[in-house]
């Protein structure tokens, strides 16, 4: 089933093709779907769905790729990636790597994956030079967490 | 914004969580409304800011001097 309609698709073409530069993959963690519930094992509901979106959405450019791992195989990726939890969405253009989602990018948060997607492929956002002064000032890692939910 | 700053700056790594999804991590900052920020675990603020109040909260959690014009308190 589509999780996109017919208008979302034709929109984010639109854009996609007005926007996108270089290359961008989305690298997608998961734990893989199965039919049975095994007491104690982890799953994951929302991962199939999730799954789906992205593949709707990469196949609208052919500038975008998906890469699918699966956090139980994958652990030493996930360990590089900084992935402890599923699902997560990373997108991850010439330049960029700090930029994740955990759990569905659904709602408000589906406009920021796209808009995430097009300025990794650009390779530019629009910070204010104030910000960007202030941000190069700071050699340490900074982690930012925002927590929201489906709006 | 925060999706931005680490889009622009390789020291900057920004996750959105979705709070329903991880109670856990939601009750572990204390989530009890969005967006909620926390910037390395001890600067957070909640809603949406302007631009140089986020930088200010930035700077807060680092340690930085803030610039002239910074905001009061987040």
């Amino acid at each position: 089933m589509a999780i996109l309609t017919e208008q979302d698709r034709a929109t984010i073409t639109q854009m996609f093709e007005q926007t996108l530069q270089e290359p961008v993959r989305l690298a997608f963690f998961t734990i893989p779907s199965s039919s049975l519930i095994v007491p104690g094992r982890e799953t994951c509901e929302s991962c199939g769905e999730v799954q789906a979106l992205l593949e709707e959405l990469v196949e609208i450019s052919p500038k975008l790729t998906l890469e699918i791992h699966n956090i139980q195989q994958e652990r030493e990726l996930a360990t590089q990636y900084g992935v402890e939890r599923v699902p997560a969405v990373l997108v991850l253009g010439p330049e960029s790597g700090g930029v994740r989602f955990f759990g569905a990018p659904a709602g408000y948060e589906f406009a920021t994956l796209i808009q995430d997607i097009q300025s990794a492929s650009q390779g530019k956002t629009r910070l204010a030079p104030a910000t960007r002064e202030a941000l190069a000032a700071i050699p340490d890692p900074i982690h930012i967490q925002v927590f929201v939910t489906p709006t | 914004m925060a999706h931005q700053m680490a889009q622009d700056f390789p020291n900057v790594r920004a996750d959105i969580v979705e709070a329903n999804e991880f109670p856990d991590l939601a009750r572990a900052y204390g989530v009890s409304g969005v967006p909620k920020v926390v910037i390395n675990d001890s600067v957070e603020f909640v809603g949406a800011v302007p631009e140089p109040h986020f930088v200010a909260a930035i700077q807060q959690a680092l340690g930085v001097e803030s610039g002239e014009a910074g905001p009061d308190n987040v």
